[in-house]
């Protein structure tokens, strides 16, 4: 097989001699050939004062391989992108992670409040990216 | 779009966008930490693709489900499953 492809260069760069860094695209690399999202939502009551209130919610995506996620929390109409803490002086905290393996992305949202039953509730939209067509 | 739903009190807590869903999208699902898998329903607004046909879900709901993907504040979550007919109801709704 020949060498093959396309580019495409950004403004001012010669097309057939900029470095791929310079390029919009260029079909060398993989592609991501969809996605999906969607939104969740995660509660959680603490036991006690002083106790963390978790929860998580997982995806079973069964994809077979690791995807390419991204995973926001919404306050008030602006998105965070986690891993994310929060921090409410020296009595409060919380913390949004995820993990993500061949089959799951497990989301976990944790808070912790010192003088107080604390308590998790937050709205999340997640973004996942494929490698495969046919989804 | 696929809502996913508490089978014991009908609150909304996770949802697949699209309109179209593959067999790959129903395969699958989202939980959480309170609630087990039977415990998890799902209700579908849109069309589903198997072999080579749509299937219409809930298509009445339709209208909902473009606020719902429009940059709105009108959030699923925000919405339930009225347990006894089936229906999305918004939360104040329901008695």
């Amino acid at each position: 097989m020949g060498d093959y492809g396309f580019r495409i260069s950004e403004d001012g760069y010669d097309v057939k001699t900029c470095s791929d860094l310079n390029c919009v695209v260029t079909s060398k690399y993989p592609l991501l050939k969809g996605g999906i999202q969607g939104t969740g939502n995660i509660s959680a009551t603490a036991p006690a004062v002083g106790e963390p209130a978790t929860g998580t919610l997982t995806i079973d995506h069964n994809l077979g391989y690791i995807p390419i996620v991204r995973i926001f929390t919404i306050s008030e109409g602006v998105y965070y992108e986690i891993p994310e803490t929060v921090w409410g002086g020296d009595f409060y905290f919380e913390i949004y992670y995820e993990h993500t393996t061949n089959n799951q992305i497990v989301i976990t949202a944790s808070s912790t409040n010192y003088i107080d039953i604390a308590f998790i509730n937050v709205d999340l939209i997640y973004y996942i990216s494929f490698e495969q067509v046919n989804i | 779009m696929i809502l996913f739903y508490s089978k014991i009190t009908g609150d909304i807590f996770a949802t697949i966008g699209g309109r179209v869903h593959s067999d790959k999208q129903l395969e699958m699902s989202i939980k959480t930490s309170h609630l087990s898998d039977e415990q998890v329903g799902k209700y579908i607004i849109g069309w589903i693709e198997k072999d080579g046909q749509k299937i219409e879900y809930n298509t009445d709901k339709f209208s909902l489900l473009e606020e719902f993907e429009s940059t709105s504040l009108i959030n699923p979550m925000d919405y339930k499953i009225n347990l006894e007919t089936g229906n999305l109801e918004k939360k104040n709704a329901i008695a």
